[in-house]
């Protein structure tokens, strides 16, 4: 892959999922204080993905998920995707109310707060910058439909793209969902640049 | 049946009778079938973003940029023995799933994809049949290479033919 001044190769990759899992280390503990329970966010796979075939990457396109999503402002430039099996969505607002009625999509939805808050907090620390994240906003609708949008927002120039994603495991039940992270161009190359690639 | 799964980008053409062309998952992405009913030559492409122009880079994937994709699919089409007079086109998608903003500009891909894929085609001067576009639901197109039913499927709803 190709971006505006690198070329992205599997070494890149792993440094950026290295970079993912302090990010995903610290919403594993954020989680698992609101849950009680324990919380496991795997190790982030990087992976570069065809345009053709990012949809599919995810499981089938045409299924119904849940998604919670940001945009990332300031010093990284990106989107931050969480999506989840419908039935997880009511699981884990079940553990998160603990016996109140509580609407699953706002439980979701906070949860997706804390996630991408400290995921994308971490990062930032690290990075020595600031990042803002716009408010959370819920859809549920065909997986492919969720994310071609920001696909297409990604992949002005690129016709592949970098996707950071991640599963989670609360207690001892594992939520076959994701993380995905995806960066802008000029955001990909300034976390590339802090690991004093040449260019 | 066979299904031909058409990704971000892609086009595709068939005249194998029993395959059917599919874009699963349209969301702010166009989905545009284009059917030869005399000879029964079908093809789809799956637009991304409307305009190579935007992109100081090569644009390799043609498929991906309405303008660009239109002569191409067309082009295609022609391979296979389609007449342009004979072609029938429908154009499905275009929603817009979430809000998005960049420097204080609301980007609606969707609506813009839309507008990008009429002119390209009127720019060839072919008109379009018939077409399910906007909103904020997501939407699966099918093509059969057979007869050349155009479906479209939202989530929670009946398949419809266009």
């Amino acid at each position: 892959m190709e971006t505006n001044n690198k070329k992205i190769n599997q070494m890149h990759l792993d440094l950026l999922g290295e970079l993912g899992n302090i990010g995903s280390g610290n919403a594993a503990t954020a989680l698992s204080q609101i849950l009680n329970k324990t919380v496991y966010l795997d190790v982030p796979h990087v992976e570069l993905c065809n345009i053709s075939e990012v949809a599919s990457s995810f499981g089938d396109p045409e299924f119904r998920k849940t998604a919670v999503f940001f945009q990332t402002q300031q010093d990284v430039k990106g989107y931050v995707l969480l999506v989840f099996e419908d039935e997880d969505v009511k699981k884990i607002s079940k553990i998160a109310a603990g016996g109140l009625e509580i609407d699953p999509d706002s439980v979701i939805t906070e949860i997706g707060n804390i996630v991408a808050g400290s995921y994308i907090g971490a990062l930032a620390s690290m990075l020595e910058g600031k990042i803002d994240l716009t408010p959370p906003q819920i859809a549920h609708d065909m997986l492919g439909a969720l994310i071609d949008n920001i696909v297409s927002l990604i992949c002005v120039v690129a016709d592949e793209l970098v996707i950071i994603k991640t599963k989670m495991t609360i207690g001892n039940e594992t939520i076959p969902s994701f993380f995905i992270l995806f960066l802008e161009d000029e955001s990909l190359n300034k976390l590339l640049d802090y690991f004093n690639f040449e260019k | 049946m066979t299904n031909i799964n058409v990704g971000m980008g892609e086009i595709k053409t068939s005249k194998t009778p029993n395959n059917i062309l599919i874009a699963p998952g349209l969301g702010s992405c166009i989905g545009i079938t284009m059917y030869d009913k005399i000879k029964k030559i079908a093809g789809m492409a799956h637009v991304v973003l409307p305009s190579a122009k935007e992109t100081t880079g090569k644009a390799a994937l043609l498929g991906k940029y309405a303008d660009t994709a239109i002569p191409e699919m067309i082009a295609k089409m022609k391979d296979l023995g389609a007449q342009t007079k004979d072609l029938e086109i429908k154009i499905v998608g275009g929603a817009q799933m979430f809000n998005l903003e960049r420097g204080g500009n609301i980007l609606n891909i969707g609506m813009r994809n839309i507008l990008a894929v009429k002119t390209a085609i009127e720019k060839e001067k072919l008109k379009i049949s018939a077409s399910d576009t906007g909103g904020n639901k997501g939407r699966t197109l099918k093509l059969n290479v057979e007869t050349g039913t155009v479906l479209v499927k939202i989530l929670g709803q009946k398949e419809i033919k266009l």
